[in-house]
């Protein structure tokens, strides 16, 4: 019987890897061939001459230059940290929300939702750069912004004001930076947007039919059936989000690594891009363990 | 019986419509937001260069001329550009969702000792941006050898090449698709695996009840329950393929995807002596530039209004009953 059962699991583990076969190629063949260079760089000295590059094996130089001597980099660093916890939270309510606004019946719908996948077209492309180039559309998009500093003058008066009743100093500076950075944010939503979308496309009315059976109201429905089928996506979104705040190219560290490249300071840049890589990893890993740590004691208290 | 209607009034129907006013009112506001890049291109592209620095017009222009368009479409080789890029799009679309999915699915469904480790790597492959590998990418490219085995094979028969320069050519982003590596494949493997990790398990086990192979359970039972997570990675796929500047100027020199051709526009009109830094200003190239944008968001934008409507079938019966 033991046999058996060790069959089984080992058959399974064959054809896991069968399917994820496609990957380990591309991963070997591919990207570690494109990679591989460039974590050469990251130890090497490399000097530029005619028709090609120099390079030798210095270490932990570069690390050591961009961690201790730069004198940048710590700073960038910490401040792309901190934007992400501004960043993370509202994107993803402000996406599920909308998400769940589109799923919803109404006249039109078809058009609003073309409409919301504009932003995924349009910001992902040279176009953007364009219309930012043009005069006169930014212009336009100026006086729309002198509205919102009028705007954000006013919540500046009721920022005070909250302070005054005794609202805590952090959380209303948050929502002020929030509601001063919306339209930025607002084109960064379509992405996740989607994916939620079709998260709460696929799960099935059956379950909303026997929770109002049950006598749960909308908001109980809301906690207890959509948010928890639709938990996986949101894990997805966050590390999206955390992927597309980190690497987008507006960031101060990825400018300056910009910077270096420009230069032709090919090693610190390296240097700098494997640094920053490395912790992006670290935080992407802690938030995937926690997640799963949360998930399986979940699933126990289910079982209990 | 009055107070009774009434009151049904207030506590059942007001916060409805209450709601349904702020819904109109939010999409009404973002609406705006985003259609704002969209109407000004149509508004500036259907003007004729001449009459674009009027005054006198903000939105609705004074006559309508396509000329605009049409010199866009020439001076972007917009036949050819367009054909350049459905291939890519097309090709990378297809390559990532065959390959994501079944990683995806691996991933998902099955337990072997370095799944996680192959995880890590698989979300490796979206933090590493690809402007930083960029030149290694483009000399791997270049001369490109499949899996080390041509070297081997030219040693053998000197007929065959020691490698295939896949430069210029949409293998660039096709390839690497179909390895599961390709532009934000991570994120495709990512949102497959999620999505058939939450499906329930009992479809499967009853298709190997039945004799089916993982393969054919898979193919069978399995895609067809994921159609929302198809559809999701397919506009993803194909919108960013089709946007992609920072690879494709790389790897194409001439025959360009359409991207490119945008990004160049300015200089291309110059050398067509539509325009001269010196003499004239960017003022007077926008309806070009604008026309340009404008054909370059169309196909795309069409794409996913005959797909959305996918989004809304949701998989009601999906044939697990009770």
């Amino acid at each position: 019987m033991k046999k058996s059962k060790l069959t089984i699991e080992r058959r399974k583990a064959r054809n896991g890897r069968l399917f994820v076969l496609p990957f380990y190629f591309g991963f070997i063949f591919i990207f570690l061939r494109c990679i591989y260079q460039s974590l050469a760089f990251v130890f090497s000295d490399v000097t530029l001459r005619p028709g090609g590059f120099d390079m030798h094996f210095v270490g932990m130089k570069n690390l050591s230059y961009i961690f201790t001597k730069d004198p940048d980099f710590n700073k960038n660093l910490v401040a792309t940290m901190s934007s992400l916890l501004y960043k993370v939270p509202v994107v993803i309510i402000a996406s599920l929300f909308f998400a769940i606004l589109l799923n919803s019946k109404f006249k039109g719908r078809t058009f609003v939702r073309a409409v919301f996948f504009l932003p995924v077209i349009i910001a992902s492309g040279v176009i953007m750069d364009i219309i930012n180039s043009d005069t006169f559309a930014t212009s336009l998009i100026a006086s729309s912004e002198g509205m919102e500093t009028t705007v954000s003058a006013n919540s500046y008066g009721l920022t005070s004001l909250l302070i005054d009743m005794g609202l805590g100093e952090k959380i209303v500076s948050y929502f002020s930076y929030i509601s001063s950075n919306l339209y930025d944010l607002m084109w960064r939503t379509g992405i996740q947007m989607i994916i939620f979308l079709a998260a709460l496309q696929s799960i099935s009315p059956s379950l909303y039919e026997a929770s109002s059976i049950e006598g749960a109201s909308a908001w109980e429905n809301f906690w207890m059936v959509t948010i928890p089928m639709t938990m996986p996506m949101i894990l997805v979104n966050v590390v999206y989000t955390i992927i597309d705040t980190f690497t987008d190219s507006a960031n101060e560290v990825m400018k300056q690594i910009a910077s270096y490249f420009t230069d032709h300071q090919y090693a610190r840049a390296s240097a700098m891009s494997w640094a920053y890589f490395l912790l992006v990893g670290i935080v992407l890993a802690l938030v995937l363990f926690v997640s799963s740590r949360t998930n399986r004691s979940e699933r126990r208290n289910g079982k209990a | 019986m009055n107070t009774v209607k009434t009151e049904y009034l207030l506590k059942r129907k007001a916060p409805e419509i209450i709601w349904k006013i702020f819904r109109f009112l939010l999409f009404v506001g973002i609406c705006y937001i985003f259609l704002f890049p969209v109407l000004y291109m149509i508004s500036i592209a259907v003007r004729s260069p001449e009459t674009v620095n009027d005054p006198s017009v903000i939105w609705i222009p004074r006559g309508i001329s396509f000329s605009s368009i049409k010199t866009a479409v020439k001076i972007l080789n917009y036949p050819r550009a367009i054909l350049t890029t459905v291939l890519i799009a097309v090709g990378g679309t297809l390559g990532s969702l065959i390959s994501c999915s079944l990683v995806g699915y691996g991933f998902a469904r099955f337990n072997f000792k370095e799944k996680n480790i192959a995880f890590a790597l698989v979300i490796l492959t979206i933090i590493v941006p690809p402007q930083t590998v960029l030149i290694s990418s483009f000399i791997n490219y270049r001369n490109f050898d499949v899996f080390g085995i041509l070297t081997l094979l030219h040693g053998i028969i000197p007929s065959i090449p020691s490698n295939i320069p896949l430069i210029n050519t949409t293998w660039t982003f096709v390839l690497p698709a179909v390895f599961g590596v390709g532009l934000r494949s991570g994120l495709y493997i990512y949102i497959f695996r999620q999505f058939f990790s939450g499906m329930p398990k009992d479809l499967e086990e009853a298709a190997m009840i039945d004799g089916c192979n993982a393969f054919r359970t898979f193919v069978q039972v399995m895609l067809p329950l994921a159609k929302s997570a198809i559809i999701t990675v397919l506009l993803f796929s194909f919108v960013w393929h089709w946007n992609d500047y920072v690879q494709s100027s790389m790897y194409f020199s001439s025959g360009q995807p359409i991207s490119v051709m945008l990004k160049q526009m300015q200089s291309l009109l110059q050398d067509a002596k539509l325009f001269d830094v010196v003499t004239s200003t960017p003022d007077e190239i926008r309806t070009y530039l604008q026309a340009g944008c404008l054909l370059t968001i169309l196909p795309p934008l069409v794409l996913y209004i005959f797909t959305q409507r996918f989004f809304t079938e949701s998989i009601e019966r999906t044939g697990i009953v009770g």
